[in-house]
């Protein structure tokens, strides 16, 4: 195999043949490169399943060109940005589940600006709705009793417009 | 593929429309509902609502007769012990022990064989699977990311009334720590603020290291002396509307969450709320305000009347009259447990705040004292006066420390950074001196007119002058950096906040103006009043301003936008200061020296 090549098994034994430089997007697999030198052998990854592996390259390789993300300040937090590009919003309408398995996918494979993609994701997807729109969104059951529904929703008042 | 859709009632089902389950399912094959009894013959519909979850899907349409029957697809609509259940469970087993690829493209090829029409009762059965509630599935630590992502406090409220799950998760501390943070709202000094209750008799002063910055920065500019005349004490005539004093609750233990709601409802009163007036106190005192400090134990008032008024900042209560000064106090400073004044009589005065007692009187000073401020945390104030000097004094042992000169003219204007001070003087120069050495390490010249207002956050030195200019230096290097125009008479207010790296001035001419530091750029030129700006004060999101045109207004930092008016019309505003969610105001009405002591804190503690 090229030096330029890594392979890459996923969770349903199938083997993906990536540029490097698209892999390095992943700090995990960026680390185990380092680890293991130049080998032939397969990247298990076994979080993470064909059909997503898929989905993240195509983004790894949008964004190999990328300058790697700088730590992030923790100071910082008040100028974090909600903000999505174009591409990656177009990159990111998928279905629910999906959306899902990128996010816990960038997570495992350490892929920071990918995994805040899908968290911004779902937060502009929360954003502005009631709690019923939500619970429709997301097909989430209703479990609070009447009584304790109408006693958070007195709780809330104050962040209402008034 | 023969059809036996015709042996059955549909034209009866499908007149009932989309709430006909049994139509609207029969004809998939592929609709895992319940199976049927045997008896085909029956009418479907007849029993259909005990059949299956009712579904959106459109009923069948005549058309349907082409589509393959029940019967002779290999359909779950059979009965249990069918010859074709055996059938149908092999055909499974054997999907089931393909490759994902495989049965991958089995299912889209099964899925280009079937008619729209049959795919849609599908849609209700595919959608809640590919469902997620996000925030319960993901690890905790992701939950909380995505919530991170969230900066409007009423999305964050509506999340919390989605599930018991999201309930739970929306009351970590986090997400409310990183809301305080982005709006600005510090957590406050001490753990939980009390509601604002009357200082006890006996309650010990503690020394405060800060002393409210803002209040001397505001403090430093030119009000419009009026006629003096002697005057008593502000009598004690204060209306007393508190309904928001309730007891506090000291145990309750901090959480940003509560603090986040209490300051942002606070917020909101600001601009909305009426406030809450806590006192006002009425002098019958003909003189003119001419300084005033507060902080959170004392709110403090100089006058020309050679008087220095003491009042409890809780509530507003007149606590003292501090007597001693022989002519007019014409500057005044808090520094925790002190008030340092100075004035015409051209003594520097160090006064126990707590008991009115004075603890030093500090001669030196040719001329009218003009200016003062203390240094952070260290018991050394510095001031100016007319004679042109600067004067630094130990107020812990009422010493004179040192003696800085080099100004040919009155000393308008002093600020403090560190051991170091910035002065501005009607010889139009600005000079840096070091506290601690009495060195001058800088001259700024540059100005045309005298210099009324400086400002300095240790990099930079800022001066505002009569003519109507605001010149920006290095306080390193000593070079001018920039000219900012825009007023057109003296300026006389100014403050820099390194944080938002704004400068926002004003001055006689009436106008607010909001510069950038980054920039140098004129961000907004507001119209403020009709006539001279007496009182100055800005965050990240309130400016406000007070004037000789008796208004008292608020205007949104960011937008230059106005907001409201905070104060009954007067004659003129002369100082006006806030600290926290209280507004401290002295203004002339009627003839009368008015002092307004407003609270906009959201009183209600959280639920």
């Amino acid at each position: 195999m090229s030096a330029n090549k890594v392979k890459l098994s996923t969770s349903d034994q199938e083997e993906f043949d990536v540029d490097r430089d698209v892999a390095n997007r992943s700090v995990l697999i960026k680390n185990m490169l380092e680890d293991l030198g130049d080998s032939d052998q397969a990247i298990p990854l076994p979080n993470v399943s064909a059909n997503v592996l898929k989905k993240v390259l195509e983004w790894c390789e949008h964004h190999k060109k990328d300058p790697e993300p700088i730590a992030e300040d923790l100071d910082d937090n008040r100028r974090k940005t909600t903000e999505i590009s174009d591409w990656d919003a177009k990159f990111i309408q998928v279905d629910q589940e999906m959306l899902f398995e990128i996010i816990l996918a960038a997570n495992y494979l350490d892929i920071k600006p990918l995994l805040d993609v899908g968290c911004k994701t779902v937060a502009n997807m929360i954003k502005g709705k009631q709690p019923e729109e939500i619970r429709k969104l997301f097909n989430i059951v209703n479990d609070f009793t009447p009584e304790e529904e109408a006693q958070i929703k007195k709780e809330n008042e104050w962040a209402e417009d008034r | 593929m023969d059809s036996t859709f015709g042996s059955r009632p549909f034209s009866a089902a499908s007149s009932r429309g989309s709430s006909s389950i049994a139509a609207d399912r029969a004809p998939t094959s592929s609709s895992p509902a319940p199976p049927l009894p045997p008896s085909s013959t029956t009418p479907i519909a007849a029993r259909a609502p005990e059949l299956s979850p009712p579904t959106p899907a459109p009923s069948p349409q005549p058309t349907a007769r082409a589509y393959p029957s029940l019967e002779a697809s290999s359909s779950s609509w059979r009965p249990k012990g069918t010859p074709l259940e055996s059938d149908l469970a092999l055909l499974r087993s054997g999907v089931n022990a393909l490759s994902r690829r495989a049965r991958e493209q089995l299912l889209q090829d099964l899925l280009a064989d079937t008619a729209p029409i049959d795919l849609s009762p599908l849609y209700p059965l595919i959608v809640p699977r590919l469902q997620r509630d996000f925030l319960r599935t993901l690890p905790l630590e992701l939950a909380l990311h995505v919530l991170s992502f969230v900066d409007e406090a009423k999305t964050l409220a509506r999340a919390s009334a989605v599930s018991r799950h999201w309930h739970a998760l929306l009351l970590d501390e986090s997400t409310w720590r990183r809301m305080c943070w982005k709006s600005g709202f510090a957590p406050p000094e001490k753990p939980a603020p009390p509601p604002p209750v009357p200082v006890p008799a006996d309650a010990t002063v503690r020394y405060l290291s800060d002393t409210d910055d803002r209040s001397s920065s505001a403090a430093s500019s030119s009000s419009a002396p009026a006629s003096s005349s002697a005057g008593s004490a502000p009598s004690g005539s204060s209306t007393h509307v508190s309904p928001t004093t309730a007891p506090p609750q000291p145990h309750r233990p901090f959480s940003y969450r509560s603090h986040f709601k209490l300051a942002y409802l606070s917020e909101q009163n600001w601009v909305r709320g009426p406030g809450t007036l806590l006192s006002t106190q009425m002098s019958v005192d003909q003189g003119v305000v001419t300084s005033m400090a507060f902080d959170n134990e004392w709110i403090v008032v100089g006058m020309d009347t050679s008087k220095v008024h003491i009042f409890e900042a809780g509530l507003g209560t007149y606590v003292r009259t501090l007597a001693g000064h022989e002519l007019g106090v014409w500057c005044l400073t808090l520094a925790g447990a002190v008030v340092v004044s100075g004035g015409s009589d051209r003594n520097v005065r160090v006064w126990d705040v707590a008991t009115g007692r004075c603890l030093h009187v500090l001669p030196g000073h040719t001329s009218t004292v003009r200016c003062l401020r203390v240094l952070d945390a260290r018991p050394v104030a510095v001031s100016g006066s007319r004679d042109g000097s600067i004067r630094v004094w130990d107020i812990e042992r009422g010493l004179a420390l040192r003696l800085l000169s080099g100004h040919r003219k009155s000393v308008r204007a002093i600020e403090v950074c560190g051991n170091k001070i910035v002065s501005g003087s009607y010889d139009t120069t600005a000079r840096l001196w070091n506290v601690d050495t009495g060195e001058c390490l800088h001259v700024f010249r540059g100005h045309i007119g005298e210099i009324y207002a400086v400002a300095f956050d240790g990099a930079r030195v800022i001066t505002g002058s009569l003519d109507s200019t605001v010149r920006v230096w290095n306080a390193e290097t000593g070079d001018f950096l920039a000219l900012l125009q825009g007023h057109t008479l003296l300026v006389g207010q100014m403050q820099l906040d390194p944080y938002s790296d704004l400068l926002v001035t004003a001055g006689s001419d009436g106008t607010v103006m909001v510069y950038s530091l980054t920039t140098y750029e004129a961000l907004h030129r507001i119209k403020a009043h009709s006539q001279s700006v007496t009182s100055l004060q800005f965050d990240e999101r309130f400016i406000l301003s007070g004037g000789n045109d008796g208004r008292l207004k608020l205007w949104d930092t960011k937008t230059g936008a106005y907001l409201r008016d905070l104060s009954d019309p007067c004659d003129t505003v002369w100082r006006a200061l806030v600290r926290d969610d209280k507004l401290v105001s002295l203004s002339r009405r009627d003839d009368r020296i008015l002092m307004d002591v407003k609270t906009f804190r959201e009183a209600a503690p959280d639920s």
